[in-house]
């Protein structure tokens, strides 16, 4: 019987198998093995670092590590409700309240980076130099636009607390305060297409210049400051709040990610030939 | 314009070299879409038999319940499924969140309706004179069901394909119930999000060929079939 | 002679949707191996009645036997014996065989005999298995649809084959094949035919029975005048006005409408000189258009057309060859007031 009598024929019995078939794909679709899972930020995962730190940590610990890349706010959200097992932010005054509210034990810095204010070339609210809480304050008086992530990301609780150091407590309603709701990139080019001010973490800003072939909308107008410091800390996630919580790799894996050796692996990671993160765990 | 068929011809160049992490999105698209599917036409064939065969006092109610929901919006689903397995729901305890299984929970809710309503219009749609034929033939209870359901079998596999197509197209609910983790839950739509977010619209533009491919090949493949059925 | 079984019997049968009574009668037999015809204006109630037969709808009340037993509870078996050919028909979305095939792979019979049966069934209704056994349903004419339905009933070896207008809404090719396949299925296999039409000329000639039906009623025994129109009162007459001549009625007691009266085809005498008028007689004139045989009673129906109406009359053999009857012949009718009964 060739093939095509025999679909004919059994076309009952195909369909059947084909449903079977199915649910067994699915059932072998079903995951399993014990891994360390993380809640961290788009700006660790976008520009690369935690693909170039994987490996090595398996090679290191042999722990497997997945991570979830979201804003600071919704990754602490996820360590309150115990849905991972360790969390990597940039937030210090969240991961202070994480940490008091008995969410987060040991809390252990990691790293920083530094925030760098973007704008267009042709500077219209002319802030270039500036310290940053008066360049802040210029873009506020002159009503040129600054585009805001507004999604609790340590991006954003920096901005805020720069704007608020400006003098602009609450810049909600304000009409040159742009706010998207999206990530660092998105917001980035959004303020290009705008020609707007936006507050930005560095190594996506180098992701974006290389994306635009050196010759981006929007350029650094302002960095170094002390105050656009951005510290990155390590938090595992209370076990007993959470008693699923896999404590013993996620102090292992903070143990690791705070050992010389590896601080030295991050001081070498490298994007677009620029080094992004500077290690300073306390040793 | 170069920015378009560039991207254009860097995306047939990445889909030629088939990364392995393109694959990994390719391979958990497939097995997320398998298992809802699964589950959805498992669960939604009989359902929508049942509402549109049957008279029931309040039908018209379910229908109308169903009918809703086909308008739910995927973040709600996810946002929805998420407080029930969150390790702090009700689920939380069978490791769901962040799993190819509870993606596929949420991508089913979000598609039963669909299965359900389009099965039950396509029995209800049914020709009146067909039960009549067929009781005088001779057909009874499961047989006249299923002559019935064989009948209405193209309207079924176009809500199949419907289903499918809600499914495998979904961003919000893969996104926030399977966190978009590298090797296990990133799919072809989550990873397109993210090559959008981090600007790479070439890596996009390919997930998205590969997906619209994906999509054909099945169709092909179901209306070869469909044609030697009939023949 | 052998008794004559009934293999349908209805005694009070009635059927109704909604509060209307669509089915009302209070004896009627089906005998068994005979082609009984239904006639009656659209509405009777002959789809009701054979669907009634066919077990697909519930009576209200009276008595359904089949075989001398109620059908109460049996009705799958009677389904198995007895089928009905819809007035649309209806195909599955299957190919000719499968839909030919389905009635009998549900009764268990073996693939090879369901072959043949395909193709016999096939070409008792003039199609050739070749061309047809594998086309799909929606590759066939209207009349091949109804001869494909008629040839999956055939294929059942009913006992029973009930035909809701076979013939309605086909072409002539197709309704000369269907009524010469279910003369075949009577003939070869003594199948009991029952056939609702308004051919009534081939009714005339193959039905062993005839039954009228009007308002859900069976009226009478063989073919029947309706005579409708707008009947007027006048004394302890009703008058109905034709173009130039009027037929009289008895006024029936009580208020009964007066809107169909029932005329026997046998009380009407024909003849080719007028007789003489009498009061509680009609006397028509007309002319006859059509002569049939009714094998049922072995007599003639001649059809005469009185301005406009037509009415059957039966008569004799005899009568027809002594009277030199034909078609065209200028004749007059005679029956008494009393037999119109309305309805």
């Amino acid at each position: 019987m060739s093939f095509k009598r025999f679909i004919g024929k059994h076309r009952m019995a195909v369909v059947a198998f084909t449903l079977v078939a199915l649910f067994a794909g699915a059932a072998i679709a079903a995951d399993v093995a014990p891994v360390l899972r993380m809640a961290t930020t788009t700006s660790t995962d976008n520009t690369g670092l935690l693909d170039y730190l994987a490996p090595i940590l398996k090679a290191d610990t042999g722990i497997e590590i997945q991570w979830v890349s979201v804003g600071t706010g919704k990754a602490l959200e996820y360590g309150r409700n115990g849905d991972v097992d360790v969390v990597l932010t940039h937030d210090p005054q969240q991961e202070k309240a994480f940490v008091d509210g008995g969410f987060g034990i040991d809390p252990k810095q990691v790293m920083f980076n530094d925030f760098v204010l973007l704008g267009p070339a042709s500077d219209p609210a002319g802030v270039k130099g500036k310290p940053v809480v008066e360049a802040m304050k210029t873009i506020a008086e002159k009503k040129a636009p600054l585009v805001s992530r507004a999604d609790k990301s340590g991006t954003h609780m920096a901005e805020l607390r720069l704007l608020k150091a400006a003098g602009i407590a609450d810049p909600d309603k304000e009409n040159w305060y742009v706010q998207t709701g999206q990530g660092m990139l998105d917001t980035i080019n959004i303020a290009g297409e705008r020609k707007g001010y936006a507050l930005a973490d560095r190594g996506t800003f180098i992701k974006y210049e290389a994306n635009h072939k050196g010759n981006p909308p929007l350029v650094i107008v302002v960095e170094g400051d002390d105050s656009m410091k951005n510290q990155y800390s390590v938090i595992p996630v209370n076990p007993e709040k959470h008693p699923n919580v896999k404590i013993g790799l996620a102090k292992q894996y903070a143990e690791w990610l705070t050992h010389p050796k590896v601080q030295r692996d991050i001081e070498k990671f490298k994007l677009e030939g620029k080094q992004l993160f500077f290690p300073n765990a306390k040793q | 314009m170069n920015y378009i068929s560039d991207g254009f011809v860097q995306a047939i160049g990445l889909i030629l070299s088939m990364d392995e992490e393109t694959w990994s999105a390719v391979v958990v698209t497939v097995k997320l879409t398998m298992l809802s599917m699964s589950v959805t036409l498992a669960l939604g064939l009989p359902l929508g038999f049942l509402l549109g065969y049957l008279d029931f006092p309040g039908k018209p109610v379910v229908r109308t319940v169903v009918d809703t929901l086909l308008a739910l919006p995927t973040v709600v689903v996810g946002l929805l499924v998420y407080a029930f397995i969150s390790n702090r729901g009700p689920l939380g305890g069978y490791g769901l969140l962040f799993s190819i299984r509870g993606m596929a929970i949420g991508q089913t809710i979000l598609a039963l309706p669909i299965v359900v309503a389009l099965t039950a219009s396509a029995i209800e749609g049914l020709d009146n004179r067909l039960k009549t034929t067929l009781a005088t033939l001779g057909a009874n209870g499961w047989r006249m069901a299923a002559s019935c359901l064989m009948e209405s079998r193209f309207a079924l596999l176009v809500a199949a394909m419907t289903a499918y197509g809600r499914i495998v197209a979904e961003v919000g609910v893969s996104m926030m119930l399977g966190g978009n983790i590298k090797w296990h839950t990133r799919t072809i739509t989550t990873a397109i999000t993210l090559e959008t977010g981090k600007g790479d619209f070439a890596l996009g533009m390919a997930l998205g060929i590969l997906l619209l491919a994906m999509s054909f090949a099945l169709n092909a493949a179901l209306s070869f079939i469909r044609r030697r059925a009939d023949a | 002679m052998t008794e004559v079984r009934n293999v349908f019997s209805l005694r009070n049968l009635t059927h109704s949707y909604g509060r209307h009574p669509t089915l009302d009668i209070a004896s009627l037999d089906i005998p068994e191996g005979g082609v009984v015809g239904l006639i009656g204006p659209n509405g009777s109630g002959k789809s009701t009645l054979l669907k009634v037969l066919g077990c697909l709808l519930a009576r209200r009340s009276g008595e359904l036997l089949y075989g001398g037993v109620s059908v109460d509870g049996r009705e799958r078996a009677v389904r198995r014996e007895v089928t009905l050919l819809l007035q649309e028909p209806y195909l599955m979305r299957r190919s000719v065989y499968a839909n030919i095939a389905y009635g009998l792979k549900l009764r268990g019979i073996a693939s090879s005999e369901i072959a043949s049966r395909v193709s016999d069934s096939l070409a008792r209704v003039g199609m050739a298995a070749d061309s047809f056994a594998r086309r799909p349903w929606f590759r066939l004419s209207g009349g091949e649809v109804q001869r494909v339905s008629l040839a999956v009933r055939l294929a059942l070896r009913p006992k029973v084959l009930l035909l809701d207008e076979p013939t309605a809404n086909v072409d002539e090719t197709s309704a000369a094949r269907i009524k010469e396949a279910a003369w075949h299925a009577w003939n070869d296999w003594g199948t009991t035919i029952v056939v609702a039409t308004h051919d009534l000329v081939w009714l005339y000639e193959v039905a062993t029975k005839i039954v009228s039906l009007y308002r859900g009623r069976a009226i009478s025994d063989g073919a029947e005048n309706l005579v409708q129109g707008d009947w007027v009162r006048a004394g302890d007459r009703a008058i109905l006005a034709l173009r130039g001549q009027t037929i009289e009625a008895t006024l029936p007691g009580g208020d009964q409408p007066l809107v169909c009266a029932a005329l026997n085809p046998s009380s009407i005498a024909v003849s080719r000189e007028r007789p003489a008028s009498r009061a509680d007689h009609n006397v028509l004139s007309g002319t006859l258009t059509q002569m049939s045989i009714e094998r049922a009673t072995g007599d003639i129906l001649g059809v005469v057309d009185c301005d406009g109406v037509f009415l059957r009359a039966r008569f004799p053999l005899s009568s027809a060859h002594d009277l030199n009857l034909y078609p065209g012949l200028a004749v007059h009718l005679s029956f008494p007031v009393s037999t119109l009964t309305f309805l």
